[in-house]
């Protein structure tokens, strides 16, 4: 039986003719050897694209006012009204995710492009100079690298004091050694390459060979650092308003909905489950995204 | 002939570096150093083909280093009558940048033209075209990025970016010691043809004896940062006046 289904497969593809509506058992075998490559890339693009649609919805019209109270709905179940039920002030719990996704997404973005705009600069003028600069920035950035940079961000907003801005830059900042160290490795791999050389001799510039002739080199393993790199600031967003000092009430974030759900865990469960959830979501969407990026 | 380059009494040394930071470095200079080049003089007239022969890890590289400016510490004295000096390199895998259209590639020098000697798109465009053809290669490569691109096809593309520079002088690094005998011939009678057309001269590295006597006016032998002899490619090979040079030539004509 089964030769002859594969007999028929390859009659099938010989002459270019499927067999509709039945799909044999090796047909879909081949199907899914042939897509299991982007399969990650597939999924981690439904999932964060449907994510941007919701903070982009978010962005412009929620259900209700985030802020708005409703004593008659407090910690009310999700229904149909409020389709992630209500916290302990009777505020939507749907139009507060939207809203905190929203900001977790905006400062999880401005903290990786600070980190890695800034990580790109000094990591390529390390690492393809090389000499005293280079000793004396990688030694500063091994210092900066040593703490974790939750724990750098705390320093900074505790200097700074809270608000979004300040964990924007704190964040910010903490990311930079990552990304330097990254593209200063790869600086240093392409810059004894004989085509540097062979533009050197052509009079280019070092300016231009850094960021026309070898950065595109260095872009797919930057992009996949700023994949991750988004997913950690996610978490980082979320630690930091989980722990009071990043986004302020009234206004909406992931970390901050969980910790005060912490309370309601048994009496209202859903109040942890979304944006839990959401968190989940973001962080496992960048991923896949970034596992499959290579086989899109 | 004028001169085109003159090299007197060369003297490389590299330094064994320390990665210890509690050695000074004034300390660290005098020991281990390794004497690449010594006293290495000749000199080049314009239009010239030199070969310059010898084992692997005795100077010949080091030598074309110091000759572009790459070397930077060296005793001696180097006299290059030539603005833009160029050169091929002997991997032809790592000397085309790999994130680029070959078009682009062949673009670049042209690119970096100043003032009155810059040139529009179309220009570029067409001077790139006329060189393609002049190597030898279908214009369509012009969208072909490196990688998809032949060992023989790559080495052409870089000849063509080195005399896109409308240099007067070539280092060839062992041009064609990578590619296998068919392609080495087709190589070394595109740089033969391209020396008749545009008179440029070339120092031309290799190991390969034969190789040089094909292309060769005059050849260096070359052993431990040392030049053994010089002189014209046919007294040499006749009567090695070096025990090295016999054995070289005893060794090709096995």
């Amino acid at each position: 039986m089964e030769t002859v289904i594969f007999d028929m497969c390859i009659l099938n593809a010989q002459i270019g003719v499927g067999m509709k509506g039945k799909k044999t058992v090796l047909q879909n075998k081949v199907f899914l050897q042939k897509r299991a490559y982007s399969l990650n890339w597939m999924a981690g693009a439904c999932i964060t694209g449907c994510l941007l649609i919701l903070i982009l919805v978010g962005m412009i019209h929620t259900p209700y006012d985030i802020t708005k109270m409703d004593s008659a709905a407090k910690l009310a179940a999700p229904s149909l009204k409020h389709l992630m039920g209500c916290d302990n002030f009777g505020r939507d719990i749907f139009s507060r995710v939207l809203k905190g996704m929203g900001n977790t997404f905006v400062i999880a973005l401005a903290t990786v492009m600070i980190g890695a705009a800034s990580g790109v600069v000094i990591g390529a003028f390390t690492g393809y100079f090389g000499g005293l600069l280079d000793e004396v920035l990688m030694r500063i950035n091994d210092v900066v690298f040593a703490f974790p940079s939750i724990l750098l961000a705390l320093v900074f907003v505790s200097i700074f004091g809270t608000g979004k801005y300040n964990v924007v830059a704190a964040l910010g900042v903490a990311f930079i050694p990552s990304f330097a160290r990254i593209v200063r490795g790869e600086f240093i791999k392409y810059r004894e390459m004989d085509y540097v050389k062979s533009a050197r001799l052509q009079g280019v510039s070092h300016l231009r060979i850094i960021f026309v002739h070898i950065l595109p080199n260095a872009l797919p393993v930057l992009l996949s650092s700023v994949m991750i790199g988004f997913n950690n600031a996610v978490l980082a967003e979320a630690g930091m308003s989980y722990l009071g000092i990043g986004v302020q009430p009234p206004d909406a974030s992931l970390g901050s909905m969980l910790s005060e759900s912490q309370t309601y865990l048994f009496s209202a469960p859903w109040y942890a489950i979304f944006p839990g959830l959401m968190i989940i979501l973001m962080v496992l969407g960048f991923s896949l995204l970034a596992a499959g990026k290579d086989t899109m | 002939m004028e001169q085109i380059l003159e090299v007197k009494k060369l003297n490389v040394y590299y330094a064994n570096r320390y990665k210890n930071p509690f050695v000074w470095r004034k300390k660290r200079r005098g020991e281990n150093l390794q004497h690449v080049l010594k006293d290495v003089s000749f000199e080049m007239r314009r239009g010239e083909i030199l070969g310059l022969v010898g084992e692997s890890g005795c100077g010949k590289t080091t030598l074309a280093k110091a000759i572009l400016g790459m070397q930077k510490h060296y005793d001696g004295e180097i006299r290059l009558d030539c603005a833009n000096p160029q050169m091929v390199f002997q991997d032809p895998y790592s000397s085309l940048n790999p994130a680029k259209k070959i078009g682009w590639i062949l673009e670049e020098p042209l690119r970096m033209k100043k003032d009155q000697d810059r040139l529009s798109k179309q220009e570029r465009s067409k001077k790139v075209d006329e060189m393609l053809v002049r190597v030898g290669l279908d214009t369509k490569l012009k969208q072909h990025y490196p990688t998809e691109l032949s060992g023989g096809q790559r080495q052409r593309i870089a000849i063509a970016a080195a005399l896109l520079c409308d240099t007067p002088f070539l280092i060839a690094d062992e041009p064609v010691s990578a590619l296998d005998v068919t392609i080495q011939a087709q190589i070394i009678r595109l740089l033969l043809k391209l020396h008749k057309e545009m008179g440029i001269a070339i120092l031309f590295i290799s190991h390969d004896l034969r190789v040089v006597y094909q292309m060769c006016d005059r050849v260096m032998i070359m052993k431990n940062g040392v030049i053994l002899e010089q002189g014209k490619v046919e007294d040499i090979y006749a009567h090695p006046t070096s025990e090295y040079t016999q054995l070289l030539l005893e060794a090709a004509n096995k």
